[in-house]
């Protein structure tokens, strides 16, 4: 009877493991392992990429499990989290959509929704024309995404805010320069949104610069650079041809680079270039393609040994130019055959074209403004005059 | 008294051990969904993208790829069979380095026994989403089956017709939208033409022209994909049409 006790017992703990076997897989320690998360709310209504936006909620990070969070299917960098909340930058190139809290182990994973999210698109300025102001000048932003409110944008120079003039907000915004406004970067954003910024400068030009010569001052005044390009480039622009232009050419330096000189130089700025579609790559080319073509007009600006003021000259004036037949065919040329720049007026403005033996330029150039350089004057043009041969 | 207690106690070991067969013996219909993945961005021509079911490799597809190679004017359908559930399914910047690559979209799928599915990975510049299309119909011997989705971001709103007939059904798709399938006649060299609306004429202009046989009996998904303007102004992101026969 004791054996049979004791055989009963045996028997009994054998059959509870088997029972115990037959329990299947259905529980699953890491399924179970995994709680819902649950997504409450949103920081943020609305949000622009870049900026950061907190989800509240519940089970949003499980010890060592993964968590991940996208915005309408756009996973976003996760830079905090705890177990009630989750705070992640907005990823670029994302749209409005629902915020989706994932908690994973391998490839189990829990998924909560939390409400949309309204992603305003990101703020960008395109370009702006003129490509150089003076402080005070209004530019004309060309734009994408701003707000059509304009109290709701912000731009900045240098870290100066621009005062916004006008615009629409949907493709064009007018800003003034403050006016010691100096050459520098443009940042912006608009609502709350991250700082967005242009990759290049915007170039502010100044009254007066301290340099002694005109080719100085072609270094830094931003209206210059395509000029202070034909000056400081030519030699090398104009290839194996240069010894033959390069009498003309010196000529001309010799007054651009000389403090001392007594001159009037007439120079047109790069807006009339640009605005005939001829920026820096194509002003170079042309040079190339063209030397012979450079050299004169660039000596042909140069009226030696006067330094005239816009209010010294009047429609009809004729002034002497430094290109003259004998410069071109020296010691050969006739010196009296000289290339004359004769001045008009229109409606109040002057403007300048160049007489030669064989004819004149046209159109006449109008007239812009001045700059002093010690005994030099440059007057601003806005345009190129163009050449008379000898 | 001892023989009975050890045979009743041999029986129950006998029952306790042949009830842990489980389902082995018991036939029963397992739960399956069928799986067919394609990437529509025209970002990866002459790359790819690695597929993560579950942030598990599943695959990779280039452009225009539907795992059965590439689409071109059209090719058959590669499902996959897959466990029925919920999946999270994503697609990822570069197959190239998958130690660095990065998730572009994820979305949550529910695949549902003896369904046919199609997830397509969908590219606005850069603007990534992924969609999926049930692909079930009823065969129709007579007829073939088609229908169209618009994976194209700036085609807008297109239909279709077949040489100068218009396809009932297939009409006012845009971008993301699928149409139903559609019966149309058999033809082995049918004009099949995806056509728009000028919005500044109104006139009618065709966008694409392929031309594929139509069998009766067989269904297709028409797949509208590229740009009518790359940005980049490269021509093998040029708006097409690749058509995938699925049954």
């Amino acid at each position: 009877m004791q054996f049979a006790s004791i055989f009963n017992c045996r028997m009994l703990a054998v059959l509870i493991v088997f029972f115990a076997a037959c329990k299947k897989d259905k529980v699953s320690g890491v399924d179970a392992a995994i709680l819902q998360p649950v997504v409450e709310k949103l920081s943020r209504a609305y949000v622009q990429a870049g900026e950061k936006v907190t989800v509240y909620g519940r089970n949003l990070s499980q010890g060592s499990l993964q968590t991940e969070v996208t915005i309408n299917g756009r996973v976003a960098e996760i830079v905090g989290i705890t177990s009630d909340s989750i705070e992640v930058r907005v990823p670029s190139k994302v749209s409005t959509g629902q915020v989706l809290v994932t908690v994973s182990l391998g490839d189990r994973f829990k998924s909560g929704y939390g409400p949309s999210i309204e992603v305003k698109p990101t703020p960008h300025i395109k370009n702006f024309w003129p490509l150089y102001a003076y402080g005070g000048d209004e530019v004309i932003l060309r734009v994408e995404n701003f707000s059509r409110d304009n109290a709701e944008n912000r731009i900045v120079l240098n870290g100066e805010p621009l005062a916004i003039t006008g615009g629409n907000g949907s493709d064009t915004i007018l800003v003034r320069l403050p006016a010691g406004a100096v050459t520098g970067v443009l940042r912006w954003n608009s609502y709350s949104g991250p700082v967005q910024e242009m990759d290049s400068a915007f170039r502010v030009r100044q009254a007066s610069y301290p340099v002694a010569t005109v080719g100085e001052w072609l270094r830094v005044d931003p209206a210059f650079s395509l000029m202070d390009t034909l000056v400081r480039g030519y030699p090398q622009l104009a290839g194996s041809n240069y010894d033959i232009y390069a009498p003309i050419y010196n000529t001309a330096l010799g007054y651009i680079n000389e403090a001392s000189r007594t001159y009037t130089i007439f120079l047109p700025a790069d807006e009339a270039y640009y605005r005939n579609g001829i920026y820096l790559n194509k002003f170079i080319e042309n040079i190339k393609g063209k030397p012979y073509a450079y050299h004169g007009p660039l000596a042909a600006a140069i009226l030696p040994d006067v330094q005239l003021s816009i209010g010294d000259i009047h429609g009809g004036d004729e002034y002497n130019t430094l290109y003259s037949e004998q410069l071109v065919y020296y010691p050969l040329g006739d010196p009296t055959h000289v290339l004359k720049m004769q001045v008009s007026e229109v409606g109040g403005e002057k403007y300048v074209n160049f007489l030669g033996i064989w004819g004149e330029t046209n159109p006449p150039v109008k007239i812009l403004r001045e700059h002093t350089v010690g005994n030099a004057r440059i007057i601003e043009t806005d345009g190129d005059m163009g050449i008379i041969y000898f | 008294m001892k023989r009975y207690l050890q045979l009743i106690a041999g029986y129950m070991v006998v029952i306790g051990m042949t009830s842990c067969q489980k389902d082995a013996n018991m036939p029963q219909k397992l739960a399956v969904s069928y799986l067919m993945i394609y990437n529509g961005g025209a970002n990866y021509f002459g790359a790819s993208s690695m597929v993560l079911v579950n942030n598990q490799f599943y695959g990779s597809r280039s452009y225009n790829d539907n795992g059965a190679g590439l689409v071109g004017a059209f090719n058959f359908s590669r499902y996959s069979r897959i466990d029925t559930g919920l999946y999270r399914i994503a697609f990822t910047d570069t197959a190239q380095a998958p130690e660095n690559a990065k998730k572009v979209t994820e979305s949550l799928f529910d695949l549902q026994d003896d369904r046919h599915y199609t997830i397509y990975l969908l590219d606005s510049l850069g603007f990534y989403g992924s969609m999926y299309t049930k692909d079930d119909v009823d065969k129709d011997p007579v007829n073939a089956k088609i229908r169209l989705i618009n994976l194209s971001p700036d085609a807008g709103a297109v239909y279709c017709k077949i040489d100068t007939m218009s396809v009932g059904g297939i009409e006012d798709i845009s971008y993301r939208q699928v149409s139903g399938y559609s019966p149309v006649r058999p033809d082995t060299k049918p004009g099949i033409r995806i056509m728009y609306r000028d919005k500044n004429t109104g006139m009618e202009q065709q966008l694409v022209r392929k031309s594929f046989v139509l069998e009766a009996g067989k269904c297709y998904t028409m797949i509208l994909r590229g740009y009518k303007s790359p940005a980049d102004g490269n021509v093998n992101k040029t708006i097409n049409l690749s058509t995938i026969t699925n049954f």
